[in-house]
């Protein structure tokens, strides 16, 4: 869908569908089952983007990421990665290869360090995997030039540190220069700040920004946080249930939302420059789990403006202005033949 | 409010004294003892609450605002004490309460919820069952009157009476935050403290639980004591707001007053952490560095390490910014504010 003839591509993501078994219908055998965490999604990261996955908890947003990521196979779908199509990658060579282009940094930065291993261990093992060096002073020269890139100084003190005695904002740090230091063309970064105290967020926010500017990244940033990505991202794609409900450049998101669900998650974010005049949200109800899926607009049941028709029928995707797409009988977008997206070849037949 | 601290008590009666307070908390200070040394995680802190209400402390993981709570419920436990202060609900001293007054005390005076409550919930009882029994234990009631009590509260919190009978397991988390907050409600309490009570919720569900939580304040005039990290909530949903940074309260004022004039360099940090999604999105800074250690803090001002205005340019300032400990003092009406440059 999104502009992919543009030759900055870097990653075309084309009906992208993640599936996991929930089991079976019945005790005693009965129709295999399958959650539908990700159905269909389709967009383009361009060289030097910040392209935002906004969504909910249960949206799909870390499952593409994952996927992505090589962490999860995917159900169907193909990414694109220079024309290479990256879900059917098989062998740890080629795996090696497209990691050392594409990395990601995860939420937690407790989790994803090591306690028991120093801040130079972290940021030297994928220079010796990747490129094959060996410990010496070029190594270590490169371990503090990445240091210094994201701001953890004096690196000759920081190098020798333990995670635990490090704050949150600067494990996050040893993150991104962890995942920097294979000099990859696109980091998938999901909800790096979102464990981070509320103070020193904006810090890792800014570098990555900083990191775009000076060496062209592009980033996928999956957030919840809707404010966050409009401060960095450049185009923001609205995730509901596994489904991409709309996408469009961050201000236009913001100013003209288009989807039901869109509107409604604006005006739920706090909004402290308006103490008066606050809009009272009356969509109730919660994102559902979609389990073999009916045909519908996987929003209908909270959806303030629901038609006849969104009950019975999918809505597919269109581009209703200029880089604004969205997936919304509301406007004039194409309805999706059969109960679940082309290429799934699962449902509950 | 020159006066300096003493060990009991303290000397920044903030807003405090206030006679018409519901609870008054006079320098409070808390403590934790870790291998290291103790941590001062409360220190000195007074505030007082006002009948209906609602009160915002703010402030990052780690500042003491869930200590304050518990020690509010007298829930602090070893390795944690209660070093100095004192805690008056209605003039009663909490800190004196035998454990009859206490029972009473906690939950039909002064009820908690917390972030963690909701995953609090017995999994092999219905949750309907848990709230019958808690009832039966603290009233006088046949099983039948409080079974009707309990569709009652979930009926005011928005959830199904028959979902009295599913596990907690069968809830969405923000039903299950719901049912934590009709239990808090079922004795009327009069003051209300929330600890982060949505924060592990969907921006859309935790609108939709705050909405309601204005509503029932409005309706039964509780306080609300509301503690969180997410400043731009409180500003919205507050009457008054108490900033807090390594232990101690850095501001107090009107929510509307914080929000147009903050004067403390760290609650003007803290506004230039939030992006927003209207007006110019314009570049933020946030804080340079980190929160500080509570075994042991910076000398003089906790902040002065991350302060903008701690410059070394101005000598006596700089003196005074990293030896001395700045008092809270009322600066302009009813906003109170811990800061050197405010002298």
């Amino acid at each position: 869908m999104a502009v992919a003839e543009q030759s900055s591509v870097v990653m075309d993501v084309q009906g992208l569908t993640k599936h996991f078994p929930a089991g079976r219908s019945s005790l005693l055998g009965g129709e295999r089952r399958f959650v539908h965490a990700v159905d269909d999604v389709s967009f383009s990261l361009h060289r030097g983007e910040i392209l935002g996955l906004v969504g909910e908890s249960g949206s799909g947003k870390s499952t593409i990421a994952r996927v992505l990521s090589g962490l999860y196979p995917a159900t169907a779908g193909q990414a694109l990665f220079h024309g290479q199509d990256v879900l059917k990658l098989r062998g740890r060579r080629r795996m090696l290869g497209y990691r050392s282009r594409v990395q990601m940094v995860f939420q937690d930065p407790f989790g994803s360090l090591n306690p028991v291993k120093t801040v130079a261990y972290h940021i030297e093992r994928p220079l010796l995997i990747h490129h094959r060096t060996k410990r010496g002073s070029a190594t270590r020269e490169r371990l503090y030039e990445l240091l210094r890139t994201v701001g953890l100084t004096p690196p000759e003190d920081v190098a020798a540190k333990l995670p635990n005695q490090l704050s949150g904002g600067q494990r996050q740090r040893v993150s991104f220069a962890r995942a920097l230091a294979v000099n990859p063309e696109v980091i998938l970064a999901d909800e790096p700040i979102s464990m981070l105290d509320v103070s020193i967020r904006m810090g890792i926010l800014n570098l990555m920004g900083r990191l775009r500017q000076e060496q062209g990244l592009s980033y996928l940033y999956i957030t919840h946080d809707l404010a966050s990505a409009r401060y960095l991202c450049d185009r923001i794609i609205v995730l509901y249930a596994g489904h991409l409900m709309e996408s469009a450049p961050a201000e236009e998101l913001m100013r003209e939302p288009l989807h039901p669900y869109t509107r409604l998650l604006l005006t739920a974010v706090p909004k402290p420059r308006q103490r008066q005049g606050r809009v009272r949200v009356e969509a109730r109800g919660e994102i559902p789990t979609v389990v073999s899926p009916q045909p519908g607009c996987r929003f209908a049941n909270r959806c303030p403006n629901v038609m006849d028709r969104c009950r019975v029928e999918t809505p597919g995707v269109a581009e209703v202005r200029p880089r604004h797409f969205v997936r919304c009988f509301l406007y004039d977008v194409p309805s999706v033949e059969g109960r679940s997206a082309p290429g799934t070849g699962v449902g509950n037949g | 409010m020159t006066a300096q601290a003493v060990a009991f008590g303290g000397s920044s009666l903030e807003p405090a004294a206030a006679s018409d307070a519901l609870l008054a908390v006079t320098g409070l200070s808390v403590e934790y003892l870790t291998p290291r040394g103790p941590a001062r995680a409360v220190q000195d802190v007074s505030f007082s609450l006002r009948p209906g209400e609602i009160l915002g402390l703010a402030g990052e993981s780690g500042c003491g605002k869930s200590t304050i709570a518990h020690a509010t419920m007298r829930l602090i436990k070893d390795p944690g004490f209660i070093t100095a202060g004192s805690i008056r609900f209605r003039d009663v001293e909490v800190l004196n309460m035998s454990s009859g007054a206490l029972r009473d005390f906690r939950w039909r005076r002064v009820a908690l919820v917390s972030q963690s409550a909701m995953n609090a919930l017995n999994p092999v009882l219905p949750v309907g069952t848990q709230i019958v029994d808690a009832l039966m234990a603290h009233e006088r009631i046949g099983r039948r009157q409080a079974r009707r009590r309990a569709e009652e509260l979930f009926e005011l919190v928005g959830i199904e009476p028959r979902r009295l009978r599913s596990y907690a397991h069968q809830l969405s988390g923000g039903m299950r935050q719901r049912s934590i907050i009709a239990m808090a409600l079922a004795l009327n309490p009069e003051v209300l403290i929330m600890d982060e009570p949505t924060t592990a919720l969907d921006v859309v569900v935790q609108r939709d639980i705050l909405q309601q939580i204005e509503d029932l304040q409005a309706r039964f005039g509780f306080a609300i004591l509301f503690i969180t990290h997410d400043l731009s909530l409180l500003v919205e949903l507050s009457t008054r707001i108490a900033v807090m940074y390594a232990g101690r309260l850095v501001e107090v004022a009107p929510a509307e007053e914080l929000l147009m004039r903050p004067l403390h360099p760290y609650t003007k940090g803290l506004m230039n952490s939030f992006p927003s999604i209207d007006g110019a999105n314009e570049r933020l800074e946030g804080i340079p560095g980190a929160p500080p250690d509570l075994v042991s803090p910076p000398s003089g001002c906790a902040f002065h390490p991350r302060c903008p205005s701690c410059t070394g340019e101005d000598r006596s300032l700089y003196r005074l910014q990293t030896s001395s400990r700045p008092e809270l003092q009322e600066v302009a009406p009813n906003h109170w504010v811990a800061c050197h440059l405010y002298r």
